[in-house]
């Protein structure tokens, strides 16, 4: 699998310290924010590839986190909520998440989207930089 | 347990210490439901468990043959009674609601049921009748709107502490194992498999919390 740039935004402390090492452990390249705030502070100078967000944060959501985001926003967007119900599911999709995980996911429910990401990021610059040499990624 | 003589025919020596018992009420006091037994037309008490003892000693009934007709007919519900004394006159079986005073004057409430004619007791069958206690006893009970929101409550509730607790840890050690296995693989191999099963077992338990949570949701 590529390596992938990838802002996470979770509250929850060990969830974002175990989350991250295995992402890191996989090769990418990991940002994190513990709220709304933070993440809106340091999102826009992340040139992330995939977003993944929970829904509940303390200062706000992961809904009105993505529309706050107006620009940049990322290749791959995935939003966590522990309920796993069709509103949840639906409000994701509808302000732009790509993709919608139901807590506790394994994993590799994550892996396997990641994998999806990093074909969308390729797709991307292939068609975007026809010609031009792509920048060194992580591995 | 207790018995009368005459009922000697319709009961087997208990595995306790206590004299005969009738099997019935003996197997409902193992499994905690109060129960007795009774003629079917007088209602006179023919046995009964310790549980149903300790439920109608505050009725004050002292000679415990008139317990059932003294002491829990009174109690059913009038429209329910009828029915009831109709259903085990014919050894059919029969449900009704009765309220019964505790110790201390708390009244509670109890489903009576009584079973029909019992194939193996051929020579004076007796009816069989097991009190169910509380609300569960009544399915209409779950039907107001109090218990249902009650209910409600107490998914929610539950749901909650699944995802900001349980669920979240779960979470966090699953990712945290699977990084100790890519960890160990590069010193051990037989410790690594080890990380490793540890971490599917980790996934196998997320799956079974995301499989109930999904249940809890279905009842919404």
């Amino acid at each position: 699998m590529r390596g992938l740039r990838v802002f996470l935004v979770e509250n929850h402390q060990d969830s974002i310290k175990y989350i991250r090492l295995y992402l890191e452990q996989l090769g990418h390249e990991v940002t994190t924010a513990g709220d709304m705030a933070t993440a809106l502070k340091l999102f826009p100078g992340s040139t992330c590839d995939v977003l993944i967000s929970d829904v509940a944060l303390p200062d706000g959501d992961g809904w009105e986190l993505m529309e706050r985001l107006k620009s940049g926003r990322p290749s791959l967007a995935i939003s966590m909520s522990g309920y796993g119900g069709a509103e949840d599911l639906l409000r994701s999709r509808s302000v732009g998440y790509d993709h919608h995980l139901v807590k506790p996911f394994t994993p590799d429910d994550l892996v396997a989207l990641l994998r999806k990401a990093g074909t969308v990021v390729e797709n991307q610059e292939s068609g975007r930089d026809q010609g031009v040499s792509k920048g060194k990624r992580p591995k | 347990m207790k018995q009368l003589k005459k009922a000697d025919r319709n009961s087997f020596q208990g595995t306790n210490s206590e004299a005969s018992s009738d099997w019935i009420c003996c197997l409902m006091q193992q499994i905690g439901l109060p129960a007795l037994r009774i003629v079917p037309k007088t209602m006179e008490v023919t046995a009964f468990n310790r549980l149903f003892a300790d439920l109608i000693v505050s009725t004050g009934i002292g000679d415990y043959r008139l317990w059932f007709v003294d002491g829990v007919l009174p109690s059913i519900k009038k429209a329910e009674r009828v029915g009831w004394v109709a259903a085990a006159a014919r050894f059919e079986p029969a449900n009704a609601r009765v309220q019964l005073s505790l110790k201390g004057g708390r009244k509670r409430n109890f489903e009576i049921r009584s079973a029909g004619r019992i194939q193996q007791e051929t020579v004076d069958p007796l009816i069989a009748c097991v009190f169910i206690p509380g609300s569960a006893a009544d399915p209409r009970m779950r039907d107001q709107p109090g218990f249902a929101r009650g209910r409600a409550m107490e998914r929610s509730r539950i749901r909650d502490e699944l995802h900001k607790n349980v669920s979240q840890k779960l979470l966090g050690a699953a990712f945290g194992c699977k990084v100790l296995a890519g960890k160990i693989q590069r010193l051990d191999d037989g410790f690594a498999q080890q990380a490793s099963d540890l971490a599917e077992l980790l996934n196998t338990a997320v799956i079974d919390l995301q499989n109930l949570t999904r249940r809890t949701e279905d009842y919404d």
